[in-house]
């Protein structure tokens, strides 16, 4: 009974409330008239809702203590929090300029931080869907050793998942994802022809990764030829997902061809970053349909494997280490990286996971955390070099009896409550640029969506009211009661310094974002003016399926080029810009036993394929018609040529083929990737073809070859890229970074500039007099703009001598993820020095020319 | 000076605060209200009307319960005075008085 008695008690938080707010007489009255009525409700309501009635019940006390009660009731904190808000409110109206600074500074610097965050937590919850994340879903990758380094794979053997589950006890479950691009092929309902990426899975694929299901079961969905479509295949299809359960359509590729019926609909999650509209049984196709691909041999698909509980991924990684070749034989190693971090820590280096898009999430959280430190550094040198004006005000407190606690307490209270006033002003920002902001980074953010972003911001605010705060508080609350009541104000060097210090690392930090603009500029128009080697303009790619592929394409090609707007056309295996196959072993007269490890891109296209992409020939000569026996010849490019070495290379033999040209080097995939050895190889087949249009009526023309493909390949649709605008996607992430560190830095610097606005505006009023008598005794205008703005302008200079050094480094390291880039050449530097001089130069002009304008009878007469 | 008045929900603590004679306290006082008003009514606004009301001289607090004071708590009783039970009597006169012009046809509305 007892026990029971004791758990009946009224919740501690909130009498812990009522006691820190009410003056003890009223406090024992309240507690006796809340308990009562506690114990009442206990009875008839429960105890759950009786102390839920406490809460409120304390609650409305404090409430009504704080804006109708009497002061005698409630403690002094109360009316101090009062008395604080009112003469900051006071302030804030006496000194309009500074206030507005402040707060348009702290809102700016808040609203930045808030966009940056929401996109921080984006980027950070991309992959991360899955039930089965946490620790135990991992993605294994084949590292190779090649003549320059070990090279990762996620294309690993075709029976690893399954042979990999039997062979370790740490392995609950594999799975093989196949996301073949080659395989992509057109679905076609009633008449409805739809291209379709397909993901080739085998049957566990719903066990380890989470899928949305909006019609159909999970329960055999991938048994056989059932398919699952993704719901905006079903609604283009079937008008409604649900129509769609049991229907059979027609899947055509170029290895599968068939009737499968739909099983399952799922609704694609915003946060994969996998891409397919169909999935498919992985072990139907592969027995059905390519019976010689299921072996050790064959780089294949990705295997995902689940482990079981408490499994640690370093002792697993040595564990699998050599697995492969215990499977299959060879020196090829294993790795296993959390499916979690793939899409941060994506990019593997000498065989072990390093950054990846990390990377561009740390500049973007440190620009955020520069911007609100420059926003508060405003705010905390305004503050104090505003002291004179408030000292006064302090040496009364301190005479009547304010300690420096409640001082303190007084500034912090201000500087929170101009933060949250911020805030507000911040969310207001944010919704007005949230849709131009998420056109730049390519994503659907929301204010709302992250729920994690209401708490973070308060966080947030709390930690830039409490920054800004805190020195203006301590130096505030510091002033002797004596001094501070006859207008004296102790000069403390050290307080002076600490000013000075932090003006430095505001313009430091702006100096380092001035640098990483002009050097992300830089890079980037780089790589647009810099030659690929092949020529992007006016080049067009479609696929080659259906008929035009298994049959001849010679033909259909021969039609095309008899369009006026069409200079040529020829077909290609692989993607420009993008993958083409590669294979090591090859062998040539000369070679050293390491050079067989060397990894040789191979391009197989047809005739002509060399003036459709506008590669250069060195010497010798492309494949020709004319020449019957070319499919058993080669063309190599010149970085191939070197690495041979031979001294007459055409004519030689590579591999038993005879090499009959040399093309200058070209950039496949971009100006990520380094160039390395590759070859042509003629083959009659491909999966684009390439077509050279003209610059005028493009329109018409790619009309036209439409037409064309209509007619030769009925039952495919047409579609076609410009090899140019596929050449910018790949640099989309850079454009993105350059764009988004453009406006920040923007912003960061006008932060810092409004502050040295507010600073020289402040102390050049108080120097009024002294220009007045300057002016008397015969000092130039000149003259007194150069005294006023010395002292800034060797602060800026520091600042520059500071931030450059730093912004080489951070920039440094940032060129490292580009294979070809641009020097960091002194002019760099000195560009950024300069801007940022001037526009430090043009902000102290602005307030002192005005104050060496005086009128000087009018600033001595005030005496 | 100005004139003192007796405001609506006050009036209604202070009658209620006459009607428990002896036993109005918090508690009683609220419990008491909410069953005649039929509608919740808060502890924090109930303090500011008493207040109020005892600065005005309408009603006496006093301390009782079993001992003054037990472990930090208190029971305050509220006594309803003279000049409270005067101030009453004003306001319903003046209502009374009011109620009285009202025309018949009005009156005849309620039935």
């Amino acid at each position: 009974m007892s026990q029971e008695h004791k758990n009946i008690r009224p919740p501690r938080f909130a009498r812990w409330l009522l006691e820190s707010f009410c003056s003890y007489d009223f406090l024992s009255t309240a507690l006796w008239d809340l308990e009562e009525l506690f114990h009442h409700n206990a009875k008839t309501k429960g105890i759950f809702k009786a102390k839920s009635l406490y809460t409120i019940e304390v609650l409305g006390i404090i409430t009504h203590l704080f804006f109708k009660g009497k002061s005698q009731f409630s403690v002094n904190k109360i009316a101090m929090f009062k008395h604080n808000i009112l003469i900051s409110i006071r302030s804030f109206k006496r000194y309009k300029s500074t206030f507005l600074i402040n707060l348009f500074g702290l809102a700016t610097g808040l609203a930045s931080a808030l966009l940056i965050y929401l996109w921080v937590n984006d980027e950070m919850q991309m992959g991360k869907f899955n039930e089965k994340d946490s620790d135990q879903h991992v993605q294994l990758y084949v590292n190779s050793k090649l003549a320059d380094g070990i090279h990762t794979n996620d294309r690993t053997p075709f029976p690893l998942a399954k042979a990999i589950a039997e062979e370790l006890p740490e392995v609950e479950k594999g799975i093989a994802i196949f996301d073949e691009p080659y395989y992509k092929g057109v679905i076609s309902f009633d008449g409805n022809d739809l291209r379709a990426v397909p993901l080739f899975v085998t049957e566990g694929y719903f066990d380890v990764i989470s899928c949305d299901f909006v019609a159909g079961s999970k329960v055999g969905a991938l048994k056989n030829e059932n398919v699952v479509i993704s719901l905006q295949l079903a609604n283009s299809l079937f008008s409604d997902p649900q129509k769609a359960i049991g229907q059979t359509v027609n899947f055509t590729g170029q290895y599968y061809k068939g009737p499968y019926i739909v099983s399952g609909v799922f609704k694609a999650d915003s946060r994969s970053t996998m891409n397919f509209d169909i999935l498919l049984n992985l072990d139907h196709f592969l027995t059905v349909w390519r019976t010689n691909l299921y072996n050790w041999h064959n780089g294949g698909p990705q295997t995902h494997l689940v482990l079981q509980e408490g499994v640690d991924l370093d002792e697993f990684n040595t564990k699998i280490e050599g697995v492969l070749n215990k499977l299959k034989g060879g020196p090829q190693t294993l790795i296993a990286q959390k499916y979690s971090d793939k899409y941060l820590y994506g990019k593997f280096e000498n065989g072990v996971p390093a950054a990846g898009r990390i990377v561009y999430v740390r500049i973007f959280t440190l620009i955020a955390i520069s911007i609100l430190i420059i926003a508060c550094i405003n705010y905390m040198n305004l503050s104090t070099a505003q002291a004179s004006r408030r000292v006064k005000e302090i040496g009364v407190k301190k005479a009547i009896g304010a300690d420096r606690r409640n001082l303190i307490y007084q500034y912090f209270s201000e500087s929170l409550f101009i933060s949250f006033m911020a805030l507000l002003l911040a969310v207001g920002i944010v919704l007005l640029l949230l849709p131009q902001f998420n056109v730049i980074t390519g994503k659907s953010l929301s204010i709302v969506q992250a729920s994690s972003a209401i708490i973070t911001t308060v966080i947030i605010t709390l930690a830039t009211g409490l920054l800004s705060g805190i020195y203006p508080g301590l130096y505030l609350s510091g002033f002797k009661p004596v001094l501070a009541l006859k207008g004296k104000l102790q000069s403390k060097s050290g307080g002076l310094w600490l000013r000075k210090g932090l003006v430095v690392f505001q313009f430091a930090t702006s100096v380092i974002l001035i640098v990483a603009v002009v050097v992300i500029y830089r890079q980037m128009s780089f790589i647009k003016i810099s030659n690929l080697g092949y020529d992007t303009e006016h080049l067009i790619s479609f696929t080659m399926e259906g008929k035009l592929r298994q049959g001849n394409p010679e033909p259909f090609m021969a039609e095309v080029r008899k369009l006026s707007g069409v200079a040529n056309i020829s077909h290609l295996w692989g993607e420009l810009p993008g993958d083409v196959s590669s294979s090591s072993g090859f062998r040539w007269k000369g070679q050293t036993p390491e050079q067989r490890n060397t990894k040789f891109n191979i391009i197989e296209g047809g005739y002509d394929i060399d003036k459709v992409l506008g590669i250069e020939l060195i010497e010798g000569r492309f494949f020709s018609r004319e020449f019957a026996a070319d499919e058993k010849t080669i063309v190599i490019n010149e970085f191939a040529a070197n690495l041979f070495g031979f001294q007459n290379t055409i004519g030689e033999r590579f591999d038993g083929k005879e090499i009959i040209g040399i093309v200058k080097d070209f950039h496949s995939k971009g100006f990520h990737d380094k160039i390395g050895p590759f070859f042509f190889r003629l083959n009659d087949s491909g999966e684009y073809f390439f077509a050279k249009i003209q610059g005028i009526n493009q329109i018409e023309t790619i009309q036209q070859i439409e037409a064309l493909y209509r007619e030769f390949n009925p039952g495919y649709p047409f579609e076609f890229k410009f090899i140019d605008d596929q050449y910018q996607q790949l640099y989309l992430e850079e454009e993105r970074t350059a764009t988004l560190s453009k406006y920040f830095s923007g912003i960061a610097i006008s932060i810092s500039c409004l502050g040295l606005l507010a600073l020289t505006a402040f102390s050049t009023q108080r120097r009024f007099k002294e220009i007045a008598i300057r002016k008397v005794l015969g000092s130039s205008d000149f003259g007194i703009v150069r005294l006023l703005s010395n002292h800034f302008i060797g602060l800026i200079l520091l600042a520059i001598l500071i931030g450059l050094p730093i912004g080489y480094y951070l920039m440094q390291y940032w060129l490292e993820g580009f294979v070809y880039r641009i020097d960091l050449t002194p002019a760099l530097f000195v560009l950024s020095g300069v801007f940022m001089i001037l526009i430090a130069w043009l902000t102290i002009m602005a307030q002192t020319a005005k104050s060496a304008n005086i009128n000087v009878t009018e600033s001595l007469r005030s005496e | 000076m100005k004139k003192v008045t007796l405001g609506a929900f006050e009036e209604l603590v202070l009658l209620t605060a006459g009607v428990l004679q002896d036993n109005a306290y918090g508690v009683t006082i609220k419990l008491e209200l909410e069953r005649q008003l039929n509608k919740k009514i808060s502890l924090g606004a109930l303090y500011s009307a008493l207040q109020r009301l005892e600065e005005k001289g309408w009603v006496n607090s006093r301390i009782g319960g079993i001992t003054e004071k037990q472990g930090g708590r208190r029971k305050q009783y509220y006594d309803i005075t003279k000049e409270g039970m005067m101030a009453l009597d004003e306001v319903r006169a003046m209502r009374n008085s009011l109620f009285d012009r009202l025309p018949q046809t009005a009156i005849n509305l309620l039935k």
